[in-house]
């Protein structure tokens, strides 16, 4: 994969778990493309889509503080199942901002996508990442990942990708080298503190995370996989001094146990991607999933309506 | 303060509850406007023992204007709801923030990109 960007291009890679059928169908179909596209906290109406060279894709996107943007997407190339490019932006009043290539290919049942934003120059590619990054862009695919798990395998998942600016090997060890985890990990005011690290296959951790309130909050990890430098998978459970499950202290309805699958992939160029797959693991009550649903702000079916009229709400108090 | 967020989560587990949060969020209703659209599906002691459940959590009050029995939505709990989920929706964002610029300073220890270890520190 030779990733080398050219300066006023973005490039966005992603591998879905699921056949290329399905992926094709999820960003085609206007009923489907309606549960996942856009940033967390958006939604979109479709007026009218018509997918072929020429065709128009009209659409309006709800912000989560209550703006819409009007969009007009003209497809220029539509292959089924291997391609589509279409100018993303543009509507009654503005040019299109950008035109993007997407590739569809399917290896071994997994889908990969690969996207190419072509904006006119380096600067006007640099103040798009900027935008990108300001709205939350990328969590747009993030969404058609657990768009499409949800198809297949019917459960509620959280997915979240970032690319660093390192080798793989540099990135799988912060997340296996205790003293590094600890550093970066932690929700933001709390510092972290490893009572037990055994991070290999098998083993397990236990850690207190702590913030200057004085809360302390004790949790553990027990690993299920590690495969060096490429993948993690670990179950966490909040429990007390002795290490026996308890809930969170302020949330006994999040659910006892969650699963962390994360996988990293060269992205050539010393960069690495990272994906987080998040989802309840064992049994779990239908509050317990909801909650999780709610957090990940999925935006799955039944929470849209009430929650951007919710925000209009709140916003009017 | 945080003490009612799993009441709210039971009450807005159940679709039928949900979508009367959502009719009530275009304002105050009757009960009787809001249980017509589940009458085909459910009998009206059904619709009533959702609304309980909702009152219950204070996502709604129920008040009596003359013959009229209004329901409004009292945003409040909702409030915990969203604060709650804002923190785990930020959570890796976050920590992906972190991590971004503690591998800077990672791999500017380590005299260039490419070189692998960094448990040597």
């Amino acid at each position: 994969m030779s990733a080398t960007n050219k300066a006023n291009e973005i490039k966005i890679t992603r591998i879905y778990d699921a056949p290329v059928a399905a992926v094709w169908y999820a960003w085609t179909d206007e009923k489907q493309v309606a549960q996942w596209w856009g940033p967390r906290g958006f939604t979109i109406t479709t007026h009218s889509k018509d997918l072929r060279p020429g065709g128009i894709w009209d659409y309006t996107m709800h912000g989560p503080d209550g703006t819409d943007w009007p969009n007009k997407t003209r497809y220029h190339v539509v292959e089924k199942h291997a391609k589509l490019v279409y100018d993303h932006g543009g509507n009654d009043d503005q040019p299109p901002l950008f035109k993007v290539t997407v590739l569809f290919s399917e290896t071994n049942g997994k889908t990969k996508m690969d996207m190419t934003m072509g904006l006119a120059t380096p600067e006007a590619a640099e103040q798009t990442r900027k935008v990108i990054k300001k709205h939350g862009g990328n969590s747009t695919w993030d969404r058609l990942a657990e768009y499409v798990e949800k198809q297949i395998s019917g459960k509620d998942m959280f997915f979240i990708n970032r690319t660093f600016d390192a080798p793989m090997e540099t990135v799988f060890e912060m997340w296996t080298n205790p003293e590094h985890f600890s550093k970066w990990l932690p929700p933001t005011g709390f510092t972290m503190k490893f009572l037990k690290a055994d991070i290999r296959k098998g083993g397990s951790t236990s850690y207190a995370m702590s913030n200057d309130a004085g809360m302390t909050m004790y949790g553990r990890a027990d690993y299920l996989d590690i495969k060096r430098p490429a993948r993690l998978v670990y179950t966490q459970q909040f429990c007390d001094e002795q290490g026996n499950i308890s809930r969170h202290p302020k949330a006994p309805t999040w659910p006892e146990t969650m699963l962390t699958t994360v996988t990293l992939a060269d992205e050539g160029d010393g960069q690495t991607r990272v994906t987080v797959k998040w989802e309840v693991y064992g049994r779990a009550t239908p509050e317990e999933i909801a909650m999780f649903s709610a957090a990940r702000g999925g935006m799955t079916q039944g929470w849209t309506g009430s929650f951007d009229k919710l925000e209009d709400l709140l916003a009017a108090k | 303060m945080i003490s009612n967020l799993d009441q709210t989560f039971s009450a807005l587990a159940d679709p039928t509850r949900r979508a009367m949060i959502a009719r009530l969020s275009r304002g105050e209703a009757d009960v009787s406007d809001i249980a017509r659209p589940f009458l085909r599906s459910m009998s009206l002691p059904a619709v009533t023992k959702h609304l309980k459940v909702l009152e219950r959590a204070g996502l709604i009050t129920k008040t009596r204007v003359a013959q009229r029995r209004p329901c409004k939505l009292n945003a409040a709990p909702l409030k915990e709801v969203e604060d709650w989920t804002q923190q785990y929706r930020a959570f890796w964002e976050e920590s992906f923030d972190r991590l971004e610029v503690f591998l800077k300073t990672v791999t500017t220890n380590t005299t260039k990109k490419g070189k692998k270890n960094v448990r040597n520190k």
